[in-house]
């Protein structure tokens, strides 16, 4: 168990340009803390550098009140499970599993007590004799994470390690990482660039780009108060609509390029004129989801009707995601299935402007 | 059997190659393959006499052995007779102890005919003869190798040669390791175009072992089987050859470099060489 700070931590390689940049976070025991983001945003950079494997060009790594920056890697009481859930080919899972107690001089009896702890949690019992080439990659993903639980560590740190299934597995796989987590209650961190895994998976999110935290909060924080475009475009599936144009003095939302104008609710509207945004650039956001097709919505005051031409339709089961435009600008409409209609027809959508989000087109910041 | 020694034997016999690579151990292998270490201490002659009979013993590398083939490996020239890969392996800096266990990790997994060769704690290179380690496996070794002892490094897959200068192989691949990139397992091919892409020094070497040897024809074959997308039909045209005939100087020209020409890796190799020579 450990309570880890990460203060003002900066990687920089050669050159100025920081890789991570003032990372700043404070991880609560037994938390289960994902790092999402794009390629290249810094989040895998930052788990080495908490692994040892990359050094820390500035600030503090603290585990449980100790500074870790100069503790060698085998000394954090750390382990790791890379994407790659690489096994030692010529052992057996037993084998593979005890290696780590092996090396840190474990006796005999409790590595095999701890080993077949494991197995048993992980249902590998029956296994423990095979050597990974006789094993499905769900398993061998089971033995990578086994390999980690055995050592008891303080942290567990996740890279990835979902990536190299198919999508079956990794549903099944995220279900049995939830209750290991559950059960064990080790203080974890894992890093992928999925956001559903990220929303079904963290206690908190952190979600990252160009070495920075964008926002870090629960998966309903971020998916209901997005901090910025960024964050609100990248939580959720398929990605919220936005709609550029300008707040005008009779209070409605005018789309640019058309002359499509959208009422905004009252409370929305006062921050909006509170904050000088009268006659300014600004983003509407709107997720897929808070635009409906049921005809209950015409009634609603604060739903927009809006005549929509349907360019392309997808029946994706239990629900239908239809692609349109308000003038130039593309959205995507979430509706029950119920709903669906095939691509060419014209359907009155309506737009559920309490859920709509306000960002400065310069900053792309949310207003607030 | 290996049951009813374990009773006979007790806390002194081990089936971890880990612990049984050690130099007290004597090592065998019983007929399914099943290899096991009884501490020397705990053997008299008699059982040692006995555990021959149905037991092969096999014979772990002696450390002289090791600083004859370091020795070896890096002077000018070294002519091998038989086949042989070298794989080398460069992590981060580590101390005495970790080593030790990342030396006998790899002895339990490469052949009992390799040889591994330490060049300080954390530089290794395996010879290896006769029998060659997938490059799959090797891989998963690697990362799990990484993931235990929390280590950044890399590996270079060397050449695997039916004969010929393995102290130059060691060298030209030992140069290319500097320039593989760090947490990555690379192939010869590869390897080597990026040493004749990047070092001065050594793309001479190159051409000296790939090159210089291939008469004018050859030479010609490659570019034009390059030019023609690795086509054998289509190549045959260009040249003005009988297709079977284009199939021999392929076949000659796998035979004098050791590279296979109709693989895409190699083709490109001897394609960047003849551009850069």
């Amino acid at each position: 168990m450990a309570e880890i700070r990460l203060e003002h931590i900066d990687k920089i390689y050669s050159g100025d340009a920081k890789a991570v940049d003032d990372f700043n976070l404070h991880i609560k025991d037994k938390e289960f803390i994902v790092f999402v983001g794009p390629s290249g945003c810094g989040k895998s950079t930052t788990l080495r550098m908490i692994a040892g494997l990359e050094e820390i060009s500035g600030g503090d790594f603290i585990i449980d009140g100790k500074r870790m920056n100069d503790v060698a890697p085998k000394d954090r009481d750390i382990a790791m499970v890379f994407q790659n859930y690489a096994l030692y080919p010529h052992m057996n899972v037993f084998d593979n599993m005890a290696f780590g107690l092996k090396l840190r001089k474990f006796p005999k009896d409790e590595i095999k007590q701890r080993v077949d702890n494991a197995a048993r949690i992980l249902g590998l019992e029956e296994y423990l004799e095979r050597k990974p080439k006789a094993l499905s990659g769900g398993q061998r993903q089971r033995v990578a994470i086994g390999r980690a639980i055995v050592r008891d560590a303080k942290v567990f740190l996740m890279d990835e390690p979902l990536s190299n299934l198919d999508a079956k597995l990794r549903v099944q796989m995220r279900k049995e990482i939830i209750q290991l987590h559950k059960r064990l209650e080790t203080t974890t961190i894992y890093v992928t660039h999925d956001q559903t895994e990220a929303m079904t998976l963290a206690t908190r999110i952190v979600i990252m780009k160009a070495g920075i935290i964008q926002q870090v909060g629960t998966p309903k924080e971020v998916y209901d108060h997005p901090d910025n475009m960024f964050v609100a475009g990248f939580i959720g599936s398929p990605s919220m609509n936005f709609l550029t144009g300008k707040l005008a003095e009779d209070g409605l939302f005018h789309v640019s390029g058309t002359e499509e104008k959208f009422e905004v609710p009252e409370g929305k509207m006062k921050v909006l004129r509170d904050r000088g945004y009268t006659n300014k650039d600004l983003v509407l956001g709107i997720r897929p989801e808070d635009i409906h097709a049921e005809l209950i919505y015409q009634d609603t005051k604060t739903a927009h009707r809006f005549p929509a031409h349907i360019e392309v339709s997808e029946l994706m089961g239990a629900e239908s995601y239809l692609y349109s435009k308000v003038g130039q600008q593309a959205f995507t409409a979430r509706v029950d299935s119920r709903s669906h209609v095939e691509m060419g027809s014209q359907l009155d959508l309506f737009f559920d402007m309490t859920k709509a989000h306000f960002f400065d087109s310069a900053t792309e910041a949310t207003i607030r | 059997m290996l049951r009813q020694l374990m009773t006979v034997f007790n806390d002194q016999l081990t089936t971890d190659p880990n612990v049984y690579c050690q130099e007290q151990y004597s090592v065998y292998r019983l007929e399914d393959g099943l290899c096991f270490g009884i501490k020397a201490t705990a053997i008299s002659d008699r059982e040692q006499q006995l555990l021959d009979v149905f037991a092969e013993r096999i014979i772990t590398t002696s450390r002289s052995d090791i600083d004859l083939w370091r020795e070896r490996i890096q002077s000018a020239h070294a002519l091998e007779d038989q086949s042989f890969r070298l794989v080398h392996f460069l992590f981060n800096p580590t101390d005495e102890r970790t080593s030790e266990e990342i030396q006998q990790l790899l002895s339990s997994f490469f052949s009992q005919t390799s040889i591994l060769i330490p060049f300080s704690t954390h530089r290794f290179t395996v010879v290896e003869r006769e029998e060659f380690v997938i490059e799959s496996e090797l891989s998963d070794l690697f990362f799990a190798l990484q993931s235990d002892f929390v280590l950044d490094g890399k590996v270079l897959l060397g050449q695997q040669r039916a004969a010929g200068d393995i102290a130059v192989q060691f060298q030209l691949e030992q140069a290319a390791l500097a320039f593989v990139p760090s947490m990555q397992i690379e192939r010869f091919l590869p390897a080597m175009i990026r040493l004749a892409s990047l070092d001065d020094r050594h793309r001479a070497t190159l051409v000296d072992q790939f090159i210089r040897l291939l008469e004018p024809e050859s030479r010609e074959t490659i570019l034009a089987f390059c030019r023609a997308n690795l086509n054998v039909s289509l190549t045959a045209k260009h040249l003005f050859l009988h297709r079977n005939s284009l199939q021999y100087r392929l076949d000659r020209l796998t035979e004098q470099t050791g590279i296979d020409v109709r693989s895409f890796e190699g083709a490109t190799f001897l394609y960047t060489l003849l551009l850069v020579a």
